[in-house]
């Protein structure tokens, strides 16, 4: 809750006590005591609007006076009693009903929303069968300009629903009204073929079959589909996507509104919605594969099982367990990587697992347990849209959490949450926000905002330092390691004023309850454990300096990442950050895994639904190590770059078709459900890791997923009482000792910028991509197809490039060919490319540094 | 290509600096722009749009809900006809039919000389001396054929 109390009132709804929240309108106050009243222009996320005259209710003031009002703009007060559907009520919201059927085309039985459509039960509800009106439709054709959302205006009812969710949730303002009177019509400008953010929210809020999604072949009556609620498999937000599915065939995603359904309200990203192309797929792996001296020939599963079960026993006997390797999958399921490494830990004897964040930033886990260590356990990010203040660090929301995005927003609206947004890029972030305070700071100086913040704190007395001190025992340590950091020495290191950075510093802290969202771009600055660092600091001070509360989440990108590391899948912790027990020795070559692949130490290494080759950040060793590596198991659903290396491949399956559950970055353990069943000869990887375990001779003794999700909630206490994951839970974090402390790192030099190398590179994940598999999702290349770099337009007049042109980015390692446009978001010395393009290798341009790369530009003729 | 000269951009920084909120400046600028080319193109929405950080679909459905705002290239004179009750009582229809034959265009169009562009226009609150008109700014009343074509012939 936000720290601002609202009163509760009391009164009467249809004869019995209620109560709400000061400042209710009466339809949701009326909803939360199940009483509904009809409407189709109310969105308990949009602000009230008043369109449709359809939700009318009798109120009775505390004096017995009468009135009709709106129930969705009206608020409760003390003392009123409320009438739903009475025949007066029911009368005039007939009659405006009425109004709207003259004109719609009811056309049901070819119409999308058919079964799901609040016009239909608002009729019915109403009785609206025989209007008095004579019927004049509208007869426009359908405009299918934009290759995902048709519109077939005939149907619209005019609620403005579109019109606010794409301006208010959305930020975008992509749709309008047009003209008035009998011509007024929803639109984008000019009537230019739709071109926005493609989140679908518009289509999931509107309440006829005006909006549709065409991204299916199929499509049809939504009556007759059957849904599944799932949990999107792409970022690490953790949306509740609804599947529908007609004979096996997955059809479409929706947003699913039901309150208290899952974590996102219904809404969703182009990803979450429209990425389901990636499921009934021509391209993807058909069979196992066995590698014969460089061609790949289709084989049983029994063989390829066998092939690598003989090689993990021949290499335990031979090497050791410990040569014996693993890489757990930030796209699997909890169930399936607590297998995974049950299958090396107690099968193989093996502690060598990893993943592939773990092994580019282990500390992230360290973050997270120390936030812990201070008391910091951060609430469900169910309550973020109640928070007072957001702190956004180096997090492009609107690509990297669109959804979160989403609830900011709407905290923006409701709730009057400042935001605060701190990035080199001038990301485009638009909300409702009074005060809205941007730190555009110098590439690379994340750490220097964060500690200048905390120093303002300190000194202008805004945290309450006898407090802090009196919590914290090193608090004289953090003073020293803030010394450097003065109002000169942070202006030079980050360009940014004094007073912004005072600004942003009274705004966090004083009273509020406040959450820091961390975007993974802090790992490519080059000081992620240090900008971390800061960042606890932060929050430390406020945690025990300043009334409210602070939640902060440790940055992952995908939407198991969190899982696949609380399920042990680190050779540093046993599932649920438990110890890892002795026998397994000190000799930890997955702590250096390129290294050791590269050097012969690892003999066998199995990758699970991974393309390292593209992802991770060292591009040339990586490859390198895979090369070297003498046994290779690679499964996935596609044909990767990094299956391409494999002996063995292993046909996995996509999200849609496998049970069990995800954890988002916030922590919130949700259930995964399939909608249709293993496509192919594909297997899901927890049947594929049951079966090495079989074929091992050493058979899990349960493997259903109910068995493993049992096992999980005895052995894993974090996870106690949180699966199957139907509630969204978020774990706590019980039984992590109390061990308060700031964690101070030395002040460091700035990264220099390398001879003949003018220019640096940002990238991270395209709005409409994530990895590189979303590239299977046609949906997605068809409004994302190409990977565009982004210039300074000062830059680019002084080097002759003008938008549209071609140019060549190298590194000292690489060079790589794309287009590029001019924007004022991407900084001066700067060029933004997006990550997600097999072609365009970004990795090996980076190829290890871990600071921002250097780069130069050239224009190709 | 849509520019604001170095004077508008001047005007623009006045009007916006009068309101609490950037949006409400929205009225103005687009007045603004009307007045120098006459018209508020698709290029101008979005450059307005800019200004005030609107998309130009807010900007269009604004404008749009205005039938004084003219999204075509106008001539050098705009004639509101008045259509509303006064006005029609009084002999409008027929008038605004003579006003169009004589122009050689239809409502809604402009002459090919670009000097007049001719539209019905809902009452200008001048409903005493109806029939009117208004041209560009000034506003003719108790028209007769005979006052119309003084007053057209009269503009250069
Ligand atoms: S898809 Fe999203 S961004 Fe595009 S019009 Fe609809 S709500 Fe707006
Ligand atoms: S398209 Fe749908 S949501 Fe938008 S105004 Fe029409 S009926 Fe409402
Ligand atoms: S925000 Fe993330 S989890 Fe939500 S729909 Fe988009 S990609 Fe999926
Ligand atoms: S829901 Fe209240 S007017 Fe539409
Ligand atoms: S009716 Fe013509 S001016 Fe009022």
């Amino acid at each position: 809750m936000s720290t601002v109390v609202r009163k509760t009132v009391n009164f009467k709804i249809n004869g019995k006590d209620a109560s709400a929240p000061e400042g209710t309108v009466i339809i949701e106050a009326a909803k939360q005591h199940g009483v509904e009243v009809t409407n189709l222009c109310y969105n308990r996320k949009l602000k009230p609007f008043a369109a449709c005259r359809t939700c009318m209710v009798d109120v009775r003031s505390a004096d017995g006076k009468k009135e009709l009002v709106y129930s969705c703009t009206h608020p409760v007060a003390e003392g009123i009693e409320v009438f739903t559907d009475t025949e007066e009520t029911d009368r005039y919201n007939g009659a405006c009903l009425e109004m709207l059927l003259v004109e719609h085309p009811l056309d049901c039985p070819i119409c999308d929303k058919s079964g799901v459509c609040p016009l239909q039960d608002n009729t019915e509800a109403l009785q609206m069968s025989n209007g008095r009106f004579e019927i004049q439709r509208r007869n426009e054709p359908s405009d299918k300009s934009n290759p995902l959302i048709e519109f077939y205006l005939n149907r619209c009812i005019l609620c403005g629903l579109c019109v606010r969710a794409c301006d208010e949730i959305q930020g975008v303002q992509a749709l309008d009204f047009h003209q008035r009177g009998m011509k007024s019509m929803i639109g984008t400008a000019n009537q230019e073929p739709l071109d926005c953010e493609f989140c679908g929210n518009c289509i999931t809020v509107c309440p006829t079959g005006a909006l549709m999604d065409m991204s299916s072949q199929e499509r049809g009556l939504a009556a007759l589909f059957k849904t599944n609620n799932s949990i999107c498999g792409y970022c690490s937000w953790g949306c509740t996507v609804q599947m529908e599915s007609k004979k096996n065939k997955v059809t479409r995603f929706v947003g699913d509104e039901t309150p208290g359904e899952g974590i996102n309200e219904g809404n969703l990203c182009s990803k979450g919605r429209f990425g389901h192309g990636i499921i009934h797929n021509e391209n993807r792996i058909k069979s196992p594969l066995i590698n014969f001296g460089g061609t790949f020939k289709e084989v049983s599963w029994d063989e390829a099982i066998k092939t690598i079960i003989d090689r993990v026993q021949a290499t335990i006997n031979r090497n050791g367990p410990e040569t014996v390797v693993g890489i757990g999958g930030e796209k699997l399921t909890n169930e399936e990587n607590f297998l995974f490494q049950k299958l090396f830990r107690e099968l193989y004897g093996s502690n060598q697992v990893t993943n592939l964040a773990n092994m580019r930033a282990p500390y992230v886990n360290q973050f997270m347990v120390r936030c812990f260590e201070n008391g910091i356990n951060s609430k469900p990010v169910t309550e973020l849209e109640n928070s007072d203040v957001v702190l956004v660090f180096n997090s492009d929301l609107p690509s990297e959490y669109p959804v979160g995005g989403n609830s900011v927003r709407k905290g923006t609206i409701f709730s009057g949450t400042d935001v605060i947004i701190a990035n080199p890029r001038k990301v485009v972030f638009k909300s409702e926000s009074n005060i809205d305070i941007r730190l555009n700071y110098s590439l690379g100086s994340d750490m220097t905002v964060a500690n200048r913040i905390a120093r303002i704190l300190i000194d202008e007395g805004i945290v309450n330092t006898a407090n802090v001190k009196l919590a914290v025992p090193n608090y004289d340590e953090l003073i020293q390691s803030l010394a450097p950091y003065t109002a000169e020495a942070a202006q030079q290191a980050t360009g940014l004023s004094d007073e912004v950075l005072t600004r942003a510093a009274k705004r966090f802290g004083r009273t509020a309850d406040r959450y820091i969202l961390i975007g993974n771009d802090i790992f490519d600055s080059g000081q992620g454990e240090d900008v971390l660092n800061a960042l606890l600091n932060l929050s430390i001070l406020v945690h025990h300096g300043a009334e409210g509360s602070v939640s902060i989440f440790p940055p992952r990108e995908h939407c198991n990442s969190q899982g696949v590391n609380d399920m042990g899948c680190t050779p540093d912790f046993l599932p649920g950050y438990q110890p890892v027990p002795d026998h397994f020795g000190t000799n930890n070559p997955a702590g250096d895994l390129l290294e050791n692949c590269t050097n012969g130490t690892i003999k066998f290494l199995h990758i699970a639904g991974e393309d390292p080759v593209h992802s991770y950040y060292k591009g040339e060793k990586i490859k390198n190590a895979l090369n070297t590596v003498p046994f290779l198991v690679v499964q996935d659903v596609y044909m990767t770059d990094t299956a391409k290396m494999a002996d063995v491949i292993l046909p996995a399956t996509t999200y849609a078709e496998k049970e069990g559950s995800f954890t988002n970055m916030t922590r919130h353990v949700q259930k995964v459900t399939p909608a249709t069943l293993p496509q192919g000869q594909s297997r899901t990887d927890h049947d594929i890791f049951t079966q090495l375990a079989n074929v091992f001779g050493k058979p899990f003794p349960n493997s259903a997923v109910s068995d493993v999700q049992d096992e999980i909630s005895k052995t894993v206490p974090i996870y106690n009482g949180t699966l199957p994951g139907s509630k969204s839970v978020q774990w706590a974090p019980d039984g992590f000792k109390q061990n308060p402390g700031f964690r101070v790192t030395e002040a460091r030099q700035e990264t220099s910028q390398k001879e003949g190398f003018a220019f640096k590179l940002v990238s991270n994940n395209h709005m409409f991509h994530i990895g590189s598999y979303t590239q299977y999702a046609k949906a997605l290349t068809d409004i994302g197809p190409d990977c565009v770099a982004e210039l300074n337009p000062e830059d680019a007049r002084a080097l002759g490039i003008g938008d549209g042109d071609r140019i060549m980015i190298e590194s000292d390692m690489h060079r790589v060919e794309v287009p590029v446009i001019l924007s004022t978001v991407t900084a001066k010395g700067t060029v933004y490319v997006p990550k997600n393009w097999v072609a365009v290798q970004l990795n090996l341009l980076r190829n290890g540094e871990e600071g921002p790369v250097s780069i130069k530009i050239s224009k190709l003729g | 290509m849509f520019t604001f000269t170095p004077e508008d951009e001047k005007q623009i920084e006045k009007i916006v600096g009068k309101y609490p909120v950037k949006r409400s400046a929205l009225l103005p600028l687009l007045t603004l722009v009307q007045r120098r080319d006459g018209y508020i193109s698709p290029e101008a929405m979005k450059a307005i749009g800019g200004k005030l950080e609107l998309s130009p679909a807010y900007v269009q459905s604004v404008m749009s809900f205005y039938t004084m705002y003219h999204t075509h290239p106008t001539g050098k004179y705009i004639i509101l006809f008045c259509h509303n009750i006064s006005c029609q009582l009084n002999g409008a229809d027929d008038l605004l039919a003579y006003t169009s034959k004589k122009l050689g265009i239809d409502v809604g169009g402009t002459t090919k000389d670009k000097k007049f562009t001719l539209h019905r226009e809902e009452c200008l609150a001048a409903c005493s001396g109806g029939p009117m008109m208004r041209v560009n700014d000034v506003f003719h009343e108790n028209l007769t054929t005979a006052k119309i074509d003084k007053i057209l012939d009269s503009l250069a």
